[in-house]
């Protein structure tokens, strides 16, 4: 009955989109999957203590990537143009919608704790708490870095100057 | 942070991270009100949070198309390590474990159908959002068309004249007033295939449309008694949540609450959130009158008193509340007779 929830494979499509909205490279996004899932499989002699399978995934995503942005220094996060002509045939969106081309560049100029927080919650769905526990953050800062960053966004969709947006991956804080 | 639910919702207005819950269906139902009174007083945040959550509904539609061709050309390497983990997991799993809740059950079931979507499921156990009444009621929209896909009839049947009534006697007998109509969808292409008043996860009715394109794509839109408490100035504002592959965006207006779910594209689901909005009545938020009569409709209306004709539904066609008993089956297809016919124009709606 609780066999579904234990499902790695039900989980591995929003592994994939998580990483790929995380490191806007589709080949770097599915060797950080890998990656992940091998950590999971090594670490797996505590598999009775896995309380939520998906946090567990995710949070081994989320350190495996925090891992490499640390030996890189920089993370060089673009969205592919093919993500971007993916989206031209659709129509265009209804009042106010976002412009995607805005909101990818946004997204790509956002600070990295401030992606994440709003990947997490805004793409992912994650509760706070979950997000919190995915990050291995407080839920303060989860909501704090998911206020500042769709605030970013916002203003820099919205033509603002982003002198104080740059980015700043060396500011990220291993999260453990 | 999760919104305080006992707030009395004196003194200062929501915070930040209440309005960020807002903006991700994080917010309980008495604080989503306030919330919602408090915004429409402060176009400016309004405007502020509509950008959040179309910032959401964007990064849907910038990466959701990709994860569709991933599903179907996982590299050998990953699929690999899944099935090695897989069956680690499966190992472990054979230790016996104390249930962990009653979700767990329902998260099961669900997980037959849908697919890579379950994960997101999943996340409810620790959602504070679940118990939003006008959520928990959603919470059923994943589960009840399973229900529906072994009873419903198949799209070329369009719903029943036995069905169709008791959708439309329970919404007239809606103290707080109610749409005279159901939604008509036929200009987006959505036909209504099933209807009929379920019991929600709280234990209250609601009514289930369900609703199928040409293509077979489906949208469920539930109704409940009790909408925004004390009016919000005709606002209407669309909250949008996603669970698995699931999304949903729900509303209220002075007299009921809405909830619209569909496994689409957000954007797609927002128009059609739009379309059963205006097709019910309601008002854009770009037309809202500053001020709305708004009947005084609390959280908890009291739906049983189907005779309460205390608050007459102020819908233009109201019809004379008829008396139902809403103990008698709200929800399975009994087959039992309708306990009263029903005003024409409200049996009939005129879009078939």
């Amino acid at each position: 009955m609780a066999k579904a929830e234990n499902e790695i494979l039900e989980h591995i499509p929003g592994l994939r989109r998580y990483a790929r909205a995380l490191t806007g490279n589709s080949a770097e996004a599915d060797d950080l999957v890998q990656e992940s899932l091998s950590r999971a499989l090594t670490r797996c002699g505590k598999a009775g203590e896995i309380r939520n399978l998906r946090a567990y995934l995710f949070t081994i995503l989320h350190n495996a990537h925090v891992d490499r942005l640390n030996e890189r220094k920089r993370w060089n996060y673009s969205i592919p143009p093919e993500v971007l002509e993916n989206q031209l045939p659709q129509p265009a969106p209804q009042h106010g919608h976002v412009e995607l081309h805005d909101l990818a560049a946004a997204l790509q100029r956002l600070p990295e704790e401030q992606r994440q927080a709003v990947l997490l919650v805004g793409y992912e769905g994650m509760a706070y708490k979950e997000a919190a526990n995915t990050l291995d953050i407080p839920i303060g800062t989860v909501m704090s870095r998911l206020s500042r960053g769709r605030e970013a966004l916002r203003r820099m969709m919205n033509g603002a100057p982003m002198a104080d947006l740059r980015r700043v991956p060396q500011q990220l804080r291993q999260a453990r | 942070m999760t919104p305080r639910r006992h707030d009395n919702d004196n003194g200062a207005g929501p915070g930040e991270a209440d309005l960020q819950a807002y903006v991700d269906g994080q917010a309980g139902g008495r604080r989503r009100s306030a919330i919602e009174a408090y915004l429409a007083t402060k176009p400016g945040e309004a405007a502020r949070l509509a950008a959040y959550r179309d910032q959401n509904i964007g990064l849907h539609a910038l990466f959701d198309p990709l994860i569709k061709d991933d599903a179907v050309e996982m590299p050998p390497a990953m699929a690999a390590l899944v099935s090695n983990l897989q069956s680690q997991l499966d190992r472990d799993a054979r230790a016996p474990r104390p249930p962990r809740n009653r979700y767990r059950c329902l998260a099961a079931g669900i997980a037959v159908l849908l697919t890579a979507g379950a994960a997101g499921w999943l996340a409810f156990d620790h959602a504070p959002w679940r118990q939003d009444p006008l959520v928990a009621l959603t919470r059923q929209a994943s589960e009840t068309p399973l229900q529906l896909a072994s009873s419903a009839p198949p799209a070329t049947t369009t719903a029943t004249q036995n069905s169709r009534p008791k959708v439309a006697t329970w919404l007239a007998a809606q103290p707080g007033g109610a749409p005279a109509r159901l939604p008509n969808l036929e200009a987006l292409g959505f036909e209504r295939v099933t209807e009929r008043v379920i019991t929600t996860a709280g234990g209250r009715p609601a009514a289930q449309l369900l609703y199928q394109d040409d293509s077979g794509q489906r949208v469920t839109l539930y109704m409940r008694a009790g909408g925004t408490a004390g009016g919000t100035a005709g606002q209407i504002t669309f909250t949008f949540a996603r669970d698995g592959e699931s999304s949903q965006f729900l509303w209220e207006d002075s007299r009921m609450a809405y909830s619209l779910v569909g496994r689409m594209a957000q954007d797609k689901l927002l128009r059609i959130a739009e379309a059963v909005n205006d097709s019910l009545g309601g008002r854009s938020p770009e037309q809202a009158p500053p001020q709305r009569a708004a009947p005084p409709a609390t959280l908890e209306p009291a739906i049983q008193r189907s005779d309460d004709k205390a608050a007459a539904p102020p819908v233009e066609s109201a019809a004379p509340a008829p008396k139902i008993d809403e103990t008698v089956d709200p929800g399975i297809e009994s087959g039992q007779p309708l306990p009263l016919s029903l005003p024409e124009r409200i049996e009939v709606p005129k879009e078939t």
